[in-house]
């Protein structure tokens, strides 16, 4: 969910787009100042086309500031896998989403329907990561406990490659957002990045000294962090596999890592119950979070990066001010760890998977519970927004898929 | 703005599962159970996926994996999500239990607080059947009976027979006569039943309009609480009165002080679960030490009035203590039995107890006890009339005035020469008399202070060192090295003791020295020389390598045993060389040793190389008699007394720290023995019987014995007679090559004698007792042997003995001797070592296998060809230290 507009225009015959990101965009900001401040900077924006950018951006604060009461209301539940979910996933549009069981598969789901539609069948072990190459969608990764990735065709099922290469189980993978690089970390202290359309190893990373738990791309994706349980985030950079930087500061294993949007924070979570925010650029240790009582599980950043939401295993999720480091709300309620926290596109919704066996909805600024999402039978591992905000999906450990509208 | 918790050492910061694992995995990782194998879900031996099957086919048997296949073994366990637990089923649970249970729960029924409830019978009711059930089924009792003899019915309503003896528990009369009345009248004469299974009954009448078991507050008390009279005691003071006039109170004993009772409930303040019934209070425990119980033997149960007034009244002086519910008190008492004191243990007696050899029983023995008597005096003489299990059978024959037996003599001696038989008589005499005399202590103290006999103990101390002594020799043994002149003076001494000046001796202890101070000089040369000789045999028996493994009962020895050597001596005396003088083993080549030499194998499906051995009892005697154990000898002593002493004072294995000790104590006896048997060794004089000990001994002096451990192990175990090697050996090329090697040969040469010395030693100095024939061997520690030179004569008898070659005996000879035969016998030295190389190789080679197998394939076929190289060049013409010297070193290499 990009706050911006995107100019499309013509340039000595070809087709260019010019992003403008409006991170801050709020609803009662003044539109028609906003795009006179954009125009300073932007030639493109033409006098002709002031006035159409001005009704893009009074469209989107209207999107923005549109009232959501939305209540989410169990859809389906989907019995498929016969042993407990690891993650799930939507595509980018949130047509389809996919599971990934402990049954040694990957579903791919119709969304709406509520449909198995393939299958993923190959892996010998446990399918632990998953990930649609959004915003294309049209391959799925999943890294496994055997010590393979593989990349399938989301619409054929057809397994177009397995990168094989590490030593134990990969239990994170990531596609760069140009879709051309899978990097999978794996328990071996290592993570390596392929190609996709060849399904060659391009480069390994290796440099931590313990089993890497988490990675990220960057949005332009020519750098890569991984968390590692040696305690320290590593930043490597994508084209020559070097180590950039190491970012020391936490005393716990690292649960978690993200960039931000826009690539210039890093933020991670850690078994030693704090939270940090780097400098991505220089690696330097900008904050430190802490409030949490037991070890960070989660954490991630909202879509435009202003916000950070820390999922702990005290049972309790807090949410972040990116800018000020300040604890904006406590979301407080659910009777068990925190496995998984997830902010809908827009920002002002925060979604938790607890091991109490319920899933709930928070506002984001306030930190109210707005919604319990009551069901699962047992421990819940994971959670998805779709892109537009209106669909959650949760896998959890009684092997069941629940779709919420 | 945190609170600054206490920080949490590092070693508390990690959580780990069941198996001590870290968890630092949660949720999905985990898959929501704790992982696997060390975090994951795979296992040691990895994920191995089903194979395919297609499942057009196969539709029927497709395997359907349950959620179990992937679940972790922690997960079925005890606590786990899905416990599968192993639980007895009834199949296998005792039959017998049952029954026992439902005894139990009977008894617990009528007893118990609330009878008929045996709510935890469940939990407490025994398990198995107890240590007593079992003794008493195999005692032959059976369930639903009673305990006690079998016994014929009574006629009906009889008291029961005063005559009948009632063991163990006597039954209450009155119930065994109730019980009685139920049997009906058919009482065959000479049927006896076992008696009946007695139940306790509870005769406790409920006076009360409670609920059963209800047991309300009781005031009196919580009025009297503890007083002093819940202790008194009943049987001491006049208890009847007490015990009525306290009545009830008595109950109280034992229980809680405080206000508890069912009435009450459980208080807001209490927990529900606690067990208000088993509430520890104080006043359940004496303050003060006294009587232990309230003396009605019930614990605080009820119990009938008169029942347990009856009891008292009965019983009250006799019997303080408590009665078990159900028994009464004897009403005639039992003669108090007689109670014997222990024996009095002599004052001397060691609580070890170790085997002796019996000597065995016959009329060669007879004379020797005779000569023992003698020597002994009174004690001996009086200790055999003693006691009769000393005495053997042409003994008691004797005595009992009964003719001797016609039949042959039992003894091998009576097949020997006059002339041997009277030697090996001597010759027994007097070692017996040795140790004999190192086993009295008495006399021991009484000659203690006694310079006026130093004549005496010399020749005690000549007689009892002579032999040993020739080993002792001028060696570098310098017990006075601080004193040169008193060194000089005990290297004289031992010199003449050596050859057997009895009375010089005094004339090498310094004139200047007064009486006692000579006699005291001479003893303390005797201790040294004695102790040197001691140590020097002990030492080298301390320090072989073990023969055997010490956690195995059987252990190998060779099949073939050597002939007789006694017998071999005779033989070779009768000039009778042949057969008697050969030995015959059956000998195992190894395979690869046939096709070296090009020689079938004798024994090509045998598995075994070298001697074929027999399992024997480690510990059997027969092991132990080639072992130097000087002292085993002792045991030939029947008598007693000597047997006694012997166990307080003979060191079973004298080591080099206790000897002088020891020796203390035996000095005075063994001079004391000395005198005594001193006449007998002047006499004996015996003929030069071949002294293999001395010659053996002689280079071993100045010779090195590094290798001596190693080498002499090998002698040990392998002893093929040298007729086989000369088969194999002699027609190879080997012959010519052999002068090349004579001179690594004896090189090593020294090393070998002295093992074979002291190997010698040991088949000199056997366990004596064991045979007749056995003692024929001791003939070579006698003294008298030790008094004859090396002469040439000798060398030639002992050269004579050359083709004979019993191996311990022979390498210990020839080294010695120059001449033609050393040759000979460097060549079989040698060898044997090649022999004992042929096993080293073998060992290696297999050493080498093992590390084949580790290793690829090149090097496999490298050392493969190295391996037989070397055996080739060792079956060839390597010299002995060569290849000694190259296996470490391929060792090393590997």
């Amino acid at each position: 969910f990009f706050k911006g507009i995107i100019l499309e225009y013509v340039q000595g015959g070809e087709t260019k787009t010019r992003s403008i990101d409006l991170l801050n965009l709020r609803p009662d900001t003044d539109a028609i100042a906003l795009v006179e401040e954009i125009r300073k900077g932007e030639a493109l924006i033409t006098a002709s086309c002031k006035e159409h950018v001005i009704h893009l951006v009074q469209r989107l604060q209207e999107k923005l500031g549109e009232k959501e009461d939305h209540k989410f209301h169990l859809f389906k539940v989907l019995r498929a896998h016969i042993l407990p979910l690891t993650n799930v996933a939507f595509n980018k549009s949130g047509s389809r989403f996919i599971t990934g069981s402990y049954d040694r598969t990957c579903k791919v789901w119709d969304t709406a329907s509520g449909e198995e539609l393939r299958t993923l069948e190959g892996h010998g072990n446990v399918v632990y990561a998953i990930a649609f190459n959004n915003p294309y969608g049209d391959k799925i990764a999943t890294g496994s406990f055997d010590k393979t990735c593989k990349l399938w065709s989301t619409e054929t099922g057809k397994c177009y490659h397995t990168f094989r290469g590490h030593n134990a189980e990969i239990v994170c993978l990531s596609f760069n957002l140009q879709s051309t690089l899978v990097a999978t970390g794996s328990m071996d202290t290592t993570a390596k990045l392929w190609d996709i359309e060849k399904g060659e190893e391009i480069v390994t990373l290796s440099g931590h000294s313990a089993e890497i738990i988490a990675l990220s791309f960057n949005t332009t994706g020519d750098r890569i962090i991984t968390g590692s349980f040696d305690h320290t985030v590593a930043v490597w950079d994508v084209g020559t596999g070097r180590m950039l930087h190491t970012l020391i500061g936490h005393r716990g294993e690292i649960s978690s890592a993200q960039f931000n949007w826009d690539c210039s924070l890093i933020v991670t979570g850690s078994m030693d119950k704090t939270c940090m925010l780097w400098n991505a650029m220089t690696g330097t240790h900008i904050a430190t979070l802490t409030g949490h009582s037991d070890e960070i599980l989660d954490v991630c950043f909202d879509y435009a990066g202003q916000r950070i939401a820390t999922a702990s295993a005290d049972g309790s999720a807090r949410v972040y001010n990116a800018e000020t480091k300040k604890c904006i709300a406590k979301l407080e309620g659910h009777g068990g760890e925190i496995s998984m926290v997830c902010f809908n596109p827009k920002g002002n919704r925060i979604l938790t998977a607890s091991s109490d066996k319920t899933a709930r909805l928070w506002d984001a600024a306030t930190g109210h519970c707005l919604q319990i999402l009551e069901g699962h039978t047992d421990e819940i591992f994971s959670c998805a927004f779709n892109y537009k905000g209106d669909i959650i999906i949760t896998g959890s450990k009684d092997n069941t898929c629940r779709i919420w509208h | 703005g945190e609170r600054i918790k206490k920080p949490v050492p590092l070693q508390e910061q990690t959580v780990k599962d069941a198996k001590g694992r870290y968890q630092r995995f949660h949720g999905a990782f985990t898959g929501g159970f704790s992982a696997g194998y060390f975090n994951t879900v795979g296992t040691k031996e990895g994920w191995t996926p089903s194979a395919f099957v297609s499942s057009r086919q196969k539709r029927a048997d497709r395997t359907i994996l349950g959620p179990e296949d992937f679940m972790d073994e922690e997960d079925l366990s005890e606590f786990g999500i899905a416990p599968k637990d192993i639980t007895t089923t009834d199949d296998f649970a005792s039959k017998a239990k049952d029954r026992i249970k439902e005894k139990a729960r009977q008894i617990a029924g009528v007893v118990a607080a609330i009878p008929g409830t045996t709510a935890f019978d469940d939990l407490i009711g025994p398990s198995k059947i107890t240590v007593g059930v079992e003794l008493l089924r195999k005692m032959g009792w059976k369930e639903g009976q009673g305990i006690g003899p079998r016994v014929k019915r009574k006629p009906r309503r009889q008291k029961p027979d005063p005559a009948v003896k009632v063991y163990g528990c006597a039954l209450p009369p009155g119930l065994s006569e109730g019980s009685e009345d139920e049997e009906d009248e058919y009482q065959p004469e000479n049927v006896t039943f076992a008696p009946k299974d007695v139940m306790p009954v509870d005769l406790t009448p409920k006076e009360n309009v409670h609920g059963l078991g209800y047991k309300g507050l009781d005031p009196s008390q919580a009025l009297f609480g503890v007083s002093g009279r819940e202790h008194l005691n009943l049987f001491t003071g006049g208890s009847e009165d007490t015990s009525n006039l306290l009545g009830d109170l008595r109950h109280s004993k034992g229980r809680k002080l405080g206000i508890t009772g069912q009435a009450f409930g459980v208080g807001a303040l209490e927990e529900e679960d606690d067990d208000i019934y088993a509430t520890e209070t104080l006043s359940k425990y004496d303050t003060v030490l006294k009587d232990e119980e309230p003396g009605d033997g019930l614990y605080g149960w009820t119990a009938p009035k008169q029942y347990k007034s009856k009891k008292r009244s009965e019983r009250e002086v006799k019997y303080i203590g408590k009665i078990l519910d159900g028994f009464s008190l004897a009403s005639k008492s039992s003669t108090p039995s007689k109670i014997y004191p222990p024996p009095d243990l002599p004052r001397n007696y060691r609580p070890v107890h170790y085997f002796r050899p019996v000597i065995a029983a016959g009329s060669e023995n007879y004379h020797l006890r005779k000569a023992l008597e003698e020597s002994t005096g009174k004690l001996e003489s009086d200790t055999t009339q003693q006691s009769r299990h000393a005495l053997n059978a042409s003994q008691r024959r004797e005595r009992l005035g009964e003719a001797g037996l016609k039949g042959p003599t039992p003894s091998v001696l009576e097949y020997l020469s006059e002339k041997d038989r009277e030697r090996l008589k001597e010759v027994k005499q007097a070692s017996e008399q040795q140790m004999k005399a190192k086993m009295l202590p008495q006399q021991l103290r009484n000659s203690r202070f006694q310079p006026a006999s130093p004549d005496d103990a010399s020749h005690k101390w000549q007689m009892l060192l002579g032999g040993q002594l020739a080993n002792a020799g001028s060696s570098d043994f310098k017990p006075f090295a601080r004193n040169p002149e008193k060194q000089k003076r005990y290297e004289s001494f031992v010199k003449s003791l050596k050859q057997g000046e009895k009375d010089t001796l005094e004339h090498y202890l310094d004139p200047s020295m007064t009486e006692w101070e000579r006699g005291r000089e001479q003893e303390e040369f005797f201790r040294a020389a004695m102790f040197y000789k001691s140590s020097n045999s002990t030492l080298s028996s301390r320090f072989t390598r073990a023969k055997y493994e010490d956690d195995v009962d059987k252990v190998e020895v060779p099949r073939d045993q050597e002939n007789d050597i006694d017998d071999k001596e005779t033989a070779v005396k009768m000039k009778m060389f042949g057969k008697l003088t050969r030995d015959k083993f059956e000998w195992h080549p190894e395979k690869l040793l046939c096709k070296r030499f090009n020689v079938p194998d004798p024994y090509p499906d045998s598995s075994i190389v070298g001697l074929p051995k027999v399992k024997r009892d480690k510990y059997s005697v027969f092991n132990f008699l080639t072992l130097p154990e000087p002292t085993t000898s002792v045991s030939q002593a029947t008598n007693e007394k000597i047997q006694q002493n012997n166990s307080l004072n003979k060191p079973k294995k004298p080591s080099r720290w206790d000897v002088s000790d020891k020796e203390k104590e035996k000095k005075d006896s063994i001079s004391e023995f000395i005198s005594l048997a001193r006449s007998k060794a002047d006499v004996q004089q015996q003929p030069p019987v071949p002294a293999t000990e001395e010659c053996g001994t002689g280079p071993s002096e100045t010779l090195p014995t590094e290798v001596a451990n190693e080498d002499k192990d090998q002698e040990e175990e392998s002893r093929p007679s040298m007729d086989l090697f000369k088969a194999i050996f002699v027609s190879s090329s080997d012959e010519k090559s052999s002068s090349s090697e004579e001179e690594s040969d004896e090189e090593q040469q020294p090393t070998t004698s002295v093992i074979d010395s002291e190997t010698t030693k040991q088949v000199d100095i056997p366990d004596s007792s064991s045979s007749n024939v056995q003692e024929n061997v001791t003939a070579t520690t006698d003294p008298g042997i030790s008094l004859l030179p090396t002469s040439k004569q000798e060398l030639d008898a002992t050269e004579e003995f050359g083709p004979k070659l019993p191996p311990a005996f022979s390498s210990g000879k020839f080294c010695s001797f120059p001449g033609p035969s050393r040759k000979e016998k460097h060549r079989k030295n040698r060898e044997k070592h090649k022999t004992k190389r042929e096993h080293k190789h073998k060992k290696e080679k297999k050493k080498k296998h093992k590390k084949q197998k580790n290793k690829g394939k090149h090097k496999n076929k490298k050392s493969e060809k190295d391996s037989s190289s070397d055996t080739a060049d060792s079956s060839d013409s390597l010299s002995d230290i060569d290849t000694t010297g190259l296996s470490p070193k391929e060792l090393l290499r590997r």
